[in-house]
């Protein structure tokens, strides 16, 4: 049983990683920007397919297309906010509508994807699928390890980011009171744009991990913008660390409660948590520390 | 050293502005005031703003009609007129989505089959239902309340046949899948036909597949859905009867990619076989994968719908065995790969047999749905994947082959 306990724990940190990864973005263009951007996962997806055509396709090395990739990504997430979001938000629209476009957005994409590339699934042939590492039993496949660790360096990073420097101060004081930032002289805008820059940063990130660690496909990003969002919302929407926390704890439950229920309860468990925050908890697990404070 | 002192300073401003908030927000309320004459005005004279955003709802649209109609290959304004003799054809199947794949190979069965049969008169139209069973019902509305067809042929996925088939049932309008295997479809009612047989007999076939090989113990991992469900009860019971063991039963959502903690447990039952049964390609990949990364020696099986092009392009599913219906007879795989330029996909020739028996229909005479379906009751031909005969609830009785994926590609081997 422990063997089992320990290998599921694995599974439970290799998908709360990547849920983090997304989680993050989300909830840091959520916590400056006030709306649900769902396209988030548009990048997730694009940032699959960039990879697939510069390295598959094209034939660039590994390392170059890694990295156009990041930059393609955080270019159209910035670009995404510039000329659907801003114009729309000038014009003092409701954060009903934005979600709305957000959604359009994704399902437009998606469809855009599968126009190109066709419905089916892609493999990106970098890494030789063989037999992941064994210990006490468990098995762990070295990119899963990579993506555990870039994911907590990358969420420490990103609470540090926020906490220490200056670009991540006035993020949170955006987040915090945008009319008292803009008070202050905070130009709300440009930590809007960086939000956008650095969250799609992030998506493309996850995109590339997944798109290594499982394939490619124009489906993808909706069922992983799902997730994430539950972990967000879980964690605690409008603060960064939280939701990555969220993601976490969505992991882990839902591969750990399959321990012990049939297989086919593993979408359930993490919407009845869902289900539970939004009842009891809509501001997520952060409220709990609020409190106490 | 520079910013962390600007940044004090910041700090210490934002402190002074909270001592001084209640002024400010005395000021910003007269300020709020005029904004709102200010917003009234730019209301005003916002002319130009509203005809720029008219310009990108227009862009959008043409980029979502060219999407729709270049995906589903309808055409949103071509309202062709009611020929006097023309019998219309619906067809259901996912044409977007993970199992699109299949939706588009038996698009191609049915063309091909259109073209072959010369018919001037028979117009098909195509509807995306993404196996999804609530865009089927919208789509199979639309099909007999506006296209006003006489017959159908889909769904792909069982789910979305069996939501529409009392639909079709209620309307007299006939349905013929050329994929649908779940064994609930046998009694979905009369106007439902399907050329693929029902996973009765494939369940029983893979069950005694593993059993002669002399593997006991087995484990099943399926898609929660009724194509995955019905099959995974008729091979669990078959296989026990046999005297073998399911030791785990493992099921994953459509489309899932995750299925590491379902792997794990089928590894902790310490199976002999896997039998994977899943109509989701995005799935099956990835479990593949993860059966190899996870270090699962057993010998892997897995149903029809598996033998895809993704499938064998992945490496990692070497010796994979695979059930599968009829791939077609030697000269239809050979008019395939001329004609598309592919190596024959999934249920393409049951799909261009499903065409060809409403086309036998059509050339005697039938024109209406209750016309086509007594046509095809008493209909025999010998079609292009198997002796087409279809029994009292529709069904065809059919034989199975055994796949081996061989350096990439499925080789027929013989057990």
């Amino acid at each position: 049983m422990s063997s089992l306990l320990l290998q599921l724990t694995l599974n439970g940190l290799v998908a709360g990683s990547i849920y983090s990864l997304v989680a993050s973005g989300f909830s840091l263009i959520y916590s400056t920007n006030r709306f649900m951007h769902f396209a988030h996962g548009v990048i997730v997806i694009l940032a699959g397919y960039i990879l697939f055509s510069f390295y598959s396709l094209i034939g660039f090395s590994f390392y170059y297309s890694v990295l156009s990739t990041l930059i393609y990504s955080s270019f159209i997430g910035f670009l995404i906010n510039k000329t659907i979001y801003s114009p729309l938000q000038k014009k003092k629209t409701s954060s009903v509508i934005l979600l709305i476009a957000s959604i359009s957005l994704l399902i437009l994409f998606q469809n855009l994807i599968q126009l190109f590339f066709g419905a089916g699934v892609k493999d990106i042939d970098y890494i030789d699928i063989q037999k992941g590492l064994e210990f006490y039993e468990a098995t762990i496949t070295q990119l899963q390890i990579i993506t555990i660790i870039i994911s907590s360096i990358l969420c420490v990073g990103l609470f540090i980011f926020m906490k220490k420097t200056s670009l991540g101060k006035e993020m949170r004081a955006v987040s915090n009171n945008k009319e008292l930032a803009d008070i202050v002289g905070i130009n709300s805008s440009k930590v809007k744009d960086l939000s956008f820059f650095i969250g799609s940063f992030l998506a493309g990130l996850a995109g590339i991990l997944i798109s290594l660690e499982q394939n490619v496909s124009p489906s993808m990003g909706t069922n992983l913008i799902i997730k994430g969002f539950t972990g967000a919302v879980i964690g605690g929407i409008s603060s960064v660390p939280a939701s990555i926390f969220g993601s976490y704890i969505i992991g882990l439950v839902e591969n750990l409660g399959i321990a012990f229920l049939p297989s086919g309860f593993k979408e359930a468990i993490s919407f009845f948590l869902l289900f539970i925050f939004l009842l009891f908890r809509p501001e997520g697990l952060a409220s709990l520390r609020r409190r106490v404070k | 050293m520079v910013y962390t002192s600007i940044m004090y300073k910041k700090t210490t401003k934002t402190l002074n502005i909270h001592i001084s908030l209640n002024k400010i927000m005395a000021d910003k309320k007269e300020k709020v005031e005029e904004n709102v004459e200010e917003v009234e005005k730019v209301e005003g004279e916002g002319g130009g703003n509203a005809l720029v955003m008219i310009g990108i709802v227009i862009v959008a649209l043409i980029i979502l009609v060219y999407a729709y109609t270049s995906i589903t290959g309808n055409a949103i304004f071509g309202f062709d007129g009611f020929g006097s003799n023309e019998v219309r054809i619906g067809f259901m199947g996912p044409l977007t989505g993970d199992a699109a794949s299949y939706g588009h190979a038996i698009k191609r069965g049915v063309e091909m089959a259109l073209k072959d049969s010369k018919l001037q008169n028979v117009k098909i139209i195509y509807e995306d239902t993404r196996c999804d069973g609530e865009e089927a019902v919208s789509a199979i509305n639309k099909l007999i309340n506006i296209d006003k067809v006489s017959a159908i042929i889909g769904d792909v996925c069982s789910g979305a046949t069996l939501a529409v088939a009392p639909i079709a049932e209620q309307n007299k309008v006939v349905m013929i899948s050329a994929s649908s295997t779940s064994p609930e479809i046998t009694n979905a009612g009369e106007y439902i036909f399907r050329t693929i047989p029902s996973d009765t007999h494939q369940g029983k076939f893979g069950a005694e597949l593993v059993y002669d090989l002399g593997l006991r113990n087995l484990s099943i991992l399926y898609g929660n859905e009724e194509y995955g469900v019905g099959f995974e009860g008729v091979l669990k019971e078959n296989f026990e009867s046999l005297g073998g063991l399911v030791v785990a039963e493992e099921s994953f959502e459509r489309g899932s990619t995750d299925l590491r903690t379902q792997l794990t447990k089928i590894r902790k039952a310490r199976p002999e076989a896997i039998y994977i049964i899943s109509n989701s390609p995005d799935s099956s990949v990835a479990a593949l994968k993860q059966i190899k990364q996870m270090g699962i020696k057993a010998k892997v099986f897995g149903s029809e719908g598996l033998k895809g092009p993704e499938i064998a392009a992945t490496k990692v599913a070497e010796n994979l065995t695979i059930t599968s219906v009829s791939a077609g007879t030697p000269a239809f795989v050979e008019q395939y790969m001329r004609e598309h330029g592919l190596a024959i996909q999934p249920f393409a020739p049951q799909a261009y047999d499903s065409f060809n028996a409403l086309a036998k229909a059509i050339q005697n005479g039938a024109r209406t749905g209750s016309e086509i379906k007594l046509q095809l009751d008493n209909l025999k031909f010998s079609g292009v994947s198997g002796d087409i005969e279809f029994d009292s609830n529709g069904d065809v009785s059919g034989s199975y082959q055994v796949y081996r994926l061989v350096n990439g590609t499925f080789v027929l081997a013989d057990y």
